[in-house]
């Protein structure tokens, strides 16, 4: 992903923007592509009619699935402009932007079915190609559309520009500045965001059939992810203010205690859900009781992830 | 010199500030795409119409509460996936005992794919047949 790139007659603007390194501008744009393609990729994630339909697709299919996904990738680029609606994009940026928004999609999806048992090395080729290939068609478009934007309502805006601590006086403007308001803002939107993504995957029959496939030693690489994806989305690949989050004041202020407040107020919000839906109910193992809640932990870790990008 | 800034600008519009970050991310793209493709053709390519054909081996044997299980594995040697694959187990009678059936149902059999499943009996399954009764074709 190719986002910040220097015009050839660069603006105030932009200059400030480029103050970072190459190295560190690529990696930024592609946890920001990383950090979409999970979000987006989430609920497809939990759909086990998605797993079948992948493991009896053709190769005609998958090829055709591929390419229509790059079409749309290349029409969202085209029509988003990603970052200056004025800047000129060449056509051949579009065409390796979408070919990485692709690969980014294919790779998540790979992670995220490994990381859930959906896929494995006795599952044979075909199954797994195909499982990988649908499942990436909603990671790449989560690519594109948080390439195209989200990014776009924030730190492109001329006015935040400097990206700096200077910056976070303006953006907190409109939100609580009081260390323990902000604190409770940010744990009401990570709660909230939690809430509407354990909603609609906690009375599924993914959430069960997900844990049985998962020995304790998956439960931890769960955790681990779940961590990592949640810090990678709200620290890392912040879309909408850069260097905002890390100026806040608040129990959110250090990256990782925010990161591990947030999942665990992700998986509360899953607990409460599994038990409102009966999955989970007194009297059962906690065995089966951890692994649920884990299980929902990650969709909800995103979910809340991303209820705070929106404070 | 002179003449040969033309090209060069026009170049650089195109590819201006493309760095070398950038080119190893696309690198590593392409050829994750290129992977992914390449085995889609080659899948293409080998795929013919066999249809799902099931090899199945009888594993180990482990008893509880006077129960045997008989766990197996089932290969899918076709190319085409089996869904609703319904496998059973066969005890003829011997003796005193009198002839035991028991059975098992699996989702899905991708092509190429192992899948393990256990089968119940009440006594020892030595001599069991293995085989499958029936399978649903792709849609």
């Amino acid at each position: 992903m190719n986002q910040r790139v220097a015009l050839p007659a660069p603006t105030s603007a932009t200059a400030v923007r480029d103050e970072r390194g190459p190295w560190a501008r690529e990696r930024d744009d592609l946890l920001h592509g990383f950090a979409g393609a999970f979000l987006f990729g989430a609920p497809l994630l939990y759909t086990m009619e998605v797993w079948w339909k992948g493991n009896s697709s053709s190769p005609g299919r998958m090829f055709l699935l591929l390419a229509i996904t790059y079409v749309a990738l290349l029409v969202l680029d085209r029509a988003t402009g990603f970052r200056d609606p004025d800047e000129k994009r060449s056509i051949s940026r579009s065409l390796t932007d979408g070919m990485e928004a692709l690969a980014i999609g294919l790779i998540v999806a790979a992670l995220s079915l490994a990381l859930l048992r959906q896929i494995s090395l006795d599952d044979g080729v075909a199954a797994i190609i195909g499982r990988i290939t649908l499942e990436a068609i909603p990671c790449s478009l989560g690519v594109g559309l948080a390439n195209g934007l989200l990014r776009n309502q924030g730190d492109d805006d001329p006015a935040n520009g400097t990206d700096g601590p200077g910056a976070e006086g303006q953006d907190g403007g409109s939100s609580p500045t009081h260390p323990m308001r902000r604190s409770l803002a940010e744990a009401g939107a990570t709660a909230l965001g939690a809430l509407i993504l354990a909603l609609a995957i906690a009375p599924t029959d993914e959430v069960p059939l997900v844990a049985s496939a998962l020995s304790e030693i998956w439960l931890l690489a769960l955790i681990a992810a779940s961590l990592l994806v949640s810090y990678i989305i709200v620290y890392e690949a912040d879309f909408v203010r850069k260097g905002g989050r890390r100026n806040a004041p608040g129990l959110f202020k250090e990256p990782w205690a925010g990161t591990i407040f947030s999942y665990t107020i992700s998986l509360a919000a899953a607990a409460v859900m599994l038990a409102f839906f009966k999955q989970i109910q007194p009297g059962d193992p906690p065995t089966q009781v951890v692994s649920y809640v884990l299980v929902l932990g990650l969709p909800a870790t995103l979910g809340g992830a991303a209820g705070r990008l929106a404070l | 010199m002179s003449a040969g800034t033309a090209p060069d600008a026009a170049e650089q519009t195109q590819d201006r500030g493309r760095s070398t970050a950038e080119w190893v991310s696309l690198l590593v793209a392409a050829l994750v795409l290129g992977a992914v493709i390449g085995v889609v053709l080659v899948l293409w390519l080998s795929v013919g119409n066999r249809p799902p054909h099931f090899v199945i081996e009888p594993d180990e044997v482990r008893q509880e509460g006077g129960q045997y299980y008989l766990t197996f594995t089932m290969r899918n040697a076709g190319n085409q996936t089996g869904s609703e694959v319904l496998v059973e187990g066969f005890l003829p009678a011997t003796g005193s005992d009198g002839e035991e059936r028991s059975a098992t149902t699996f989702d899905f059999v991708p092509a190429q794919a192992t899948v393990d499943g256990v089968l119940v009996f009440s006594r020892d399954p030595a001599g069991v047949q293995l085989r499958v009764l029936s399978y649903q074709p792709p849609d």
